[in-house]
């Protein structure tokens, strides 16, 4: 865990792959689904995990590591599928999951699209400035040394410049609709 | 300024703030219809770069998955290449050993006595052919149920088998075995398993996990009694698991039917796929 709130991307490759079949085969046996729904839940299980110790929420865990992401991972199935069985293990699983945010419920559907456009019209340079900055959450430091910029100076002003042409876009698709 | 005020939102909405810096930020908030909507905006920036992000995130997993994907069917191919040559290389010296009759330099071919110099050899090879020939049709479903078991055969494991880290006192036998097994050491965990009490000997639960420990160290048959005993239990903790194991052993054993029997009533995934591989 400390490793990936330092930024150790191979760290969260690690745990991606470590119990990944695991998951497919205890997940496999409780859901109906293809490899490639369980996949998808799998990707959403480290995501989840990776933004909660990101964020410095998730510190410790009473568990090990797999069995959260298990819980983490079941849950998005128990959702997705609409299980009846959600409601009987809710409280379970809320309190294993104390604390976690789940992207589900910070977005509504129709505003994912919105957001989306927004952030491709962006250009590549200034999207990956903005999700170093405030998804992986980078220093000026470790961004100019990621993506060779000259200075803090040059970085910080690329930052302010790209997060200015993305409120426009968002600003635009707000009068246009 | 810009850059400064944005640095402001930020620390604002991750809740950053010292508490005189909220007050008076919240101050504006409830005074400037601006800065309201300048908040609003920021949030849904970061909104929209943190759903980008995430989005992001996701297809370099997928990636490594693929690659992951893709590394581990080679040795599979590997292994079937490997398994055609090995028999293609053993049916040509077979062939090459009936085919020709061996005329040692110690004794040379006798034209006058062909027969008598020839009989013996030929009683000495018809026996090693006629061993040659127990009953394909049977080492052969062996063979193919062999390589069927190896490729869906795995020890049952989930989170909930995962040993309790206890302080620093020494495990007890039957921790030890929970540990054994969690960390993969089958053969240890079957050492210790025969020192753990009757009761905990006797318990369907650990009955099961002896058995998933037999079927990896390749002890197939003494695992197959320990499951068929297990599905006359009734209920249990690994009930639904037990006619796949079980399926898996008879196939090792060659024994199809017994196997398809089991795996039409199994609901796993990998069951319907195996019967169709049958």
């Amino acid at each position: 865990m400390r490793a990936l709130r330092e930024g150790h991307e191979d760290a969260l490759e690690r745990i991606y792959l470590r119990y990944r079949e695991d998951f497919f085969r205890w997940a496999g046996r409780r859901f109906k689904g293809n490899r490639q729904d369980l996949e998808d839940a799998w990707q959403e299980t480290v995501v989840v995990f990776f933004e909660q110790v990101r964020s410095g929420y998730l510190v410790e865990i009473r568990t090990s590591v797999r069995a959260f992401l298990f819980v983490v991972g079941y849950r998005i199935l128990l959702k997705k599928q609409r299980k009846t069985k959600w409601m009987f293990w809710k409280d379970e699983i809320d309190d294993a999951t104390a604390g976690v945010e789940w992207p589900e419920e910070q977005y509504l559907p129709e505003e994912r699209e919105k957001l989306a456009a927004s952030m491709a019209a962006l250009s590549d340079p200034c999207r990956e400035i903005l999700i170093l900055r405030y998804y992986e959450e980078m220093g000026i430091p470790e961004i100019q040394a990621r993506l060779g910029y000259n200075s803090a100076n040059t970085t910080s002003a690329t930052l302010s410049r790209c997060l200015k042409r993305l409120k426009e876009l968002l600003t635009e698709d707000k009068t246009s609709t | 300024m810009e850059g400064t005020q944005s640095e402001l939102i930020d620390r604002y909405l991750r809740n950053d703030l010292a508490p005189e810096e909220k007050a008076a930020f919240e101050a504006q908030l409830s005074a400037d219809p601006d800065f309201r909507k300048e908040v609003e905006l920021h949030r849904q920036a970061v909104k929209a770069i943190r759903q980008a992000g995430r989005e992001s995130l996701k297809r370099k997993l997928a990636l490594h998955g693929i690659q992951a994907d893709a590394a581990k069917k080679k040795p599979v191919l590997r292994w079937w290449w490997l398994g055609l040559i090995s028999m293609i290389i053993i049916v040509v010296l077979w062939w090459a050993r009936t085919e020709k009759a061996p005329s040692p330099p110690v004794l040379p071919p006798v034209p006058d006595s062909p027969e008598g110099a020839r009989e013996p050899e030929q009683k000495t090879s018809t026996p090693e052919i006629e061993q040659e020939k127990p009953s394909p049709p049977v080492a052969n479903k062996q063979a193919a149920g062999g390589q069927l078991f190896a490729e869906y055969f795995s020890p049952y494991k989930d989170p909930s088998l995962e040993p309790s880290v206890r302080g620093n006192d020494a495990p007890s036998p039957y921790e030890q075995f929970l540990k054994n097994y969690w960390d993969g050491n089958y053969a240890a965990a079957l050492e210790t398993y025969e020192t753990l009490g009757s009761s905990i000997q006797e318990n369907a639960n650990n009955r099961f996990l002896k058995a998933m420990c037999l079927m990896e160290t390749g002890r197939i048959p003494q695992a197959a009694p320990l499951l068929e005993g297990l599905l006359e239990n009734g209920a249990y903790r690994f009930s639904e698991e037990t006619p796949w194991y079980l399926a898996l052993c008879y196939l090792h054993a060659g024994e199809k039917e017994k196997a398809r029997d089991l795996l039409k009533k199994s609901s796993r995934s990998e069951a319907q796929r195996l019967l169709r591989q049958f």
